[in-house]
């Protein structure tokens, strides 16, 4: 029994100390709010970038080769102004002589004694032509047909040019005792049938009938009182090819609009200044066409801010017969008249060109249906020039910045310089809407370089909140969405000293961010 | 005996030195004569019951979980202003912490005792989970990667998870006339599903204007279910990954009783192994480091040159599928000795040790233990480990006829103090017990004198 008492007290006393832990466990509250602050360092950004690589990303239509070391930008557009042959030559629409068709008295008295007849016929069109050959590539043939047999009729006719089968027409009719008078029209189109015209030997239209005839109402036919007739038409073709004696052909162009504000469509290079030492420019021109033709430049004007300003250019150029495998080409170089304009920052650039075709009227010409002139022109600018207000605006996003966790930030500038050019670089926190809320940093970072001796600099930006204010001097971050990099470059010595630029050299960019932000965590329950 | 005491000197001297990860179960040892799931852990012991039976949902399970880095009493603690003491947390964190998650659930246990033997059948789900991870990754977090944390290695990032069946045949019984007896137990495994990877072995190191991640090499092995689980091609057949693996395991045991008051014993456990035949696959990462030095402007957005960054990681790690392994189990022993203080009283001395790779990790329990016969088992120890007496682990069983109730901890403090503890370990189960062999031994004893044997069915 006094075991089982020693047993009970002891077990009673487990159970209080047990109950005494488990009551602290019941009074245990957990946190209701997790806050640490780690310092953390982080690459925002490693960037390198060419002019040619910003160049590209501004317009990737722009193209640019490397010329003695120098960038160069080519800007062309070979048809400014293209005209075809068929713009300037095409082929007239020819009407044919009516055709009858009778039948002779033999073809009748059978005619009347068997209550049918079935006559073949065969007829010839002469096509004729002013030029050596011409080829029709496609066209329309009209067919007026009339007939006033006393009887049914069932006609079939195949027409052809040059061996070449142009149309299968098939017409019938019934005479009805009354009225033995019917007609009929057909347009027919033919499309990839190219035949030829010789003028040597005149290419023969054939017509060919096949004519049956049925008695209707036990009418007989009465010798040369009734005949089919047809009336041919070429209308509406296209010639593939013309050869012979062409004739001279005026040529007037419309005024042509070059742009020349290209680098304002990149973004923010408006307060561009630049200038360019040996710009390169030329009016192209291409002849596909068998005949010589003469170019004239009759307006080079430039304008600038509303203003025109027109260049005197007294030069022509004559082309040479050419041929679509080998047009013939030239050019007309302004590169002295083009100078003075680019360099006077234009807006745009308008060209007209007039011009004649076979000049001197040649008699033996050709052109194709594919064949043409071409007026185009080509800029090549070297980035030899000195060049000031270049800016180049890039922007990153950063979200969900709560300026109240940060305590600081040091931003770390590296760059390295290959460009012959001065640097400077703005960092600017923008809103949502891109409104600037502070500048978070402004100086120059870089100065001229060269491939062979980079200019090397470190920038170190530090913002911070001042715990001995009352306002948080990071407010502004938590409107900040995108933070802006401004570069601004100008060429050495202030933009006064003319520079090369290699399409090598390149500009070294990093940006690293070091900084302690203060993460809080909500454990409530609320 | 002079060696002896020298002996348990060095011993218990060495041992707060020791560092290790056993996951032992004195508690079982100390209440081996009533509980027959002890007898899974020496098949020489032999249960005082005739006939046991521990039927699925009834024969509960064991459970142990455990970390080494915090407690209730971390986590809740508050600064000032009701904000967490993160750096108190931070302060207790260890260079390698680890979360470590064991379950035994037994699923059918069925014993006959004889008058000298003890043969069971069992069948147990078990399962063993550990993740580790460097505090140098908490340094990450909590302080950022400036200053001293620049250089940051984390080592001993880690994960292993082993789950199996085991179907077991054991049988003890006693020789050299009662004075001794052995027992074996052979088991055969089925793997369910295994994932090891031993170590990423990933650091990160900041410079003034990039990150780099450097990993020098990893493999990391699935087979089973999570092999399965990794397949981009599964094609539904599951139950496949979760049967075909199969293994052997043995255990061994023994017990002298040296004299009528003391009484050695000792057992080693877990012998065997696994092959994982099918849905194997291993991620093998070659040594290898990407750096991030930000966005390039002009080609690609800060996220998309971050995530450019770790996927290349990524794509370089090489997905195989891998032919048959094996794994072994960690193999344990137990090795002690009681001394019976009183015909219900004794004490035990315990010494554990898991073979975790080659290396022993041991643990040195005492334990005091009272019996009143087969209706009430009772035992208490404490246990020392990693250094310092962490465990006191105590437990009972009560027979309620015919119900045998089984409630025991391994880590007592973690549940009389759970805002200190570390751990959570119990087992709980509910067996079906018949018969009390050392109630036939007395009658046995009684009837000695008599011509005719009396058979006691064991009944109570």
């Amino acid at each position: 029994m006094r075991k089982l008492n020693n047993l009970s007290l002891a077990a009673c006393l487990v159970l209080m100390i047990l109950a005494g832990c488990y009551s602290e466990l019941s009074n245990l509250k957990f946190p209701e709010k997790i806050e640490w602050s780690p310092e953390l360092a982080l690459p925002l950004v490693n960037s390198s970038f060419t002019i040619a690589d910003l160049l590209n990303e501004a317009d990737s239509t722009i193209e640019y080769e490397e010329s003695d070391g120098v960038l160069v930008i080519t800007i062309e557009d070979d048809s400014l102004f293209s005209s075809s042959a068929r713009d300037f030559y095409s082929l007239s629409d020819k009407n044919f002589p009516a055709l009858p068709l009778t039948l002779t008295q033999e073809e009748i008295n059978e005619f009347n004694l068997n209550g049918q007849v079935t006559v073949n016929r065969q007829a010839e069109l002469p096509y004729e032509s002013d030029l050596d050959s011409v080829q029709i590539e496609r066209g329309l043939i009209n067919l007026e047909l009339e007939e006033n047999f006393p009887a049914n009729g069932n006609l079939s006719l195949s027409i052809s040019a040059a061996n070449v089968n142009l149309i299968d027409y098939q017409y019938n009719w019934n005479y009805d005792g009354v009225n033995a008078v019917t007609t009929d029209f057909d347009s027919n189109e033919f499309d990839e049938v190219t035949f030829t015209i010789a003028s040597n030997s005149p290419t023969m239209l054939v017509v060919d009938y096949n004519l049956t005839l049925t008695k209707a109402n036990n009418t007989d036919l009465t010798a040369f009182e009734n005949t089919v007739d047809i009336n041919l038409s070429f209308v509406d073709t296209d010639f593939k090819a013309l050869y012979g004696d062409l004739n001279t052909q005026d040529i007037s162009t419309e005024r042509n609009t070059i742009k020349t504000d290209f680098l304002n469509d990149i973004d923010d290079l408006n307060d561009i200044e630049y200038y360019f030492e040996r710009p390169r420019f030329s009016v192209t021109y291409i002849n596909s066409m068998g005949l010589p033709v003469l170019f004239d430049v009759v307006d080079f004007t430039y304008y600038k801010e509303g203003d025109a300003n027109e260049i005197n250019i007294n030069s022509s150029v004559e082309l040479a017969k050419g041929s679509l495998e080998s047009p013939s080409e030239s050019s007309l170089k302004l590169d002295e008249q083009f100078k003075s304009v680019i360099n006077d920052r234009p807006d745009s650039v308008s060209l007209a060109v007039d011009g004649i075709i076979d000049p001197n009227d040649t008699p033996d010409n050709f052109v194709t249906s594919e064949s043409n002139i071409q007026v185009g022109y080509k800029l090549e600018l070297p980035l030899e020039l000195t060049l000031s207000g270049l800016n180049i605006e890039e922007s990153f996003g950063v979200e969900d910045i709560d300026p109240g966790n940060t305590r600081y930030a040091i931003l770390n500038f590296k760059t390295a310089n290959e460009l012959p050019f001065d640097v400077s670089l703005k960092a600017v926190a923008l809103s949502e809407d891109s409104t600037e809320l502070k500048t978070l940093f402004e100086d120059e970072i870089l100065t001229a370089g060269s491939l062979e001796n980079p200019s090397v600099k470190e920038s170190f930006l530090t913002i911070e909140d001042d715990p001995q204010t009352e306002s948080n001097e990071l407010d502004f971050l938590e409107e900040t969405s995108r933070i802006a990099i401004i570069v601004s470059v100008a060429t050495a010595n202030n933009g006064n000293e003319i520079v090369q630029i290699s399409s090598q050299a390149e500009i070294q960019f990093s940006l690293s961010v070091q900084f302690q932000y203060t993460l809080d965590i909500d454990t409530s329950d609320e | 005996m002079n060696k002896v005491k020298r002996g348990l000197f060095v011993i218990l001297v060495i041992l707060p030195f020791l560092k290790g990860y056993a996951q032992s179960d004195m508690i079982g040892y100390g209440l081996h004569k009533t509980l027959p799931q002890a007898n899974n852990l020496n098949p020489a012991f032999l249960p005082d019951y005739k006939f046991t039976l521990a039927l699925p949902g009834l024969a509960g399970f064991k459970m142990n979980a455990s970390q080494n880095f915090t407690n209730l009493e971390l986590l809740t603690a508050t600064n000032a202003d009701s904000t967490f003491d993160i750096s108190g947390f931070y302060d207790k964190l260890r260079n390698n912490n680890r979360v470590t998650g064991n379950v035994n659930v037994p699923i059918l246990n069925l014993g006959f005792r004889s008058a000298v033997g003890y043969t069971a059948f069992t069948i147990n789900l078990r399962t063993f989970n550990r993740i580790s991870f460097p505090k140098a990754l908490v340094d990450l977090i909590y302080l950022g990667n400036t200053g001293e944390n620049s250089d940051l290695n984390f080592d001993k990032l880690a994960f292993k998870s082993n789950t199996f069946s085991e179907i077991g045949l054991s049988h003890g019984r006693e020789i050299l006339g009662g004075k001794m007896t052995v027992g074996a137990r052979i088991k055969y495994l089925i793997g369910h599903s295994y994932t090891d990877i031993s170590d990423f072995n990933l650091s990160l190191r900041t410079f003034e204007d990039s990150i780099r991640l450097s990993t020098a090499g990893f493999t990391a092995r699935t087979a089973g279910v999570a092999g399965y689980a990794a397949l981009d091609d599964g094609n539904g057949d599951e139950i496949d990954a979760v049967l075909n693996a199969r293994g052997f395991g043995l255990d061994l045991g023994a017990t002298y009783q040296f004299s009528s008051k003391i009484q050695f014993f000792g057992s080693i456990n877990d012998l065997g192994y696994i092959s994982w035949k099918d849905y194997n696959k291993n991620f093998v990462a070659p040594a290898t480091s990407v750096t991030f030095t930000g966005a390039d402007f002009l080609d690609d957005s800060f996220e998309d040159e971050l995530d450019s960054t770790l996927n290349s990681l990524d794509n370089r790690i090489v997905e195989e599928k891998a032919s048959k392994f094996s794994t072994s189990l960690t193999a344990n022993i137990y090795l002690g000795g009681s001394y019976q203080i009183s015909r219900r009283q004794k004490a035990l001395a315990i010494f554990y040790s898991e073979l975790y790779k080659g290396t022993l990790v041991p643990a040195f329990s005492g334990m005091y233990n009272f019996q009143y016969n087969a209706f009430f088992n009772f035992a208490a120890g404490a246990t020392l480990m990693n250094g310092r007496v962490n465990n006191i682990s105590t437990g009972f069983t009560l027979k309620l006829v015919p119900f045998q109730l089984c409630v025991a901890t391994n880590d007592l403090l973690s549940i009389v103090n759970p805002i200190k503890g570390r751990a959570a370990d119990i087992r709980f189960g509910i067996n079906l017990t018949f018969g009390d062999i050392n109630k036939s031994k007395r009658k046995g004893k009684k009837n000695s004198s008599n011509t005719i044997d009396t058979i006691d069915l064991g009944v109570d």
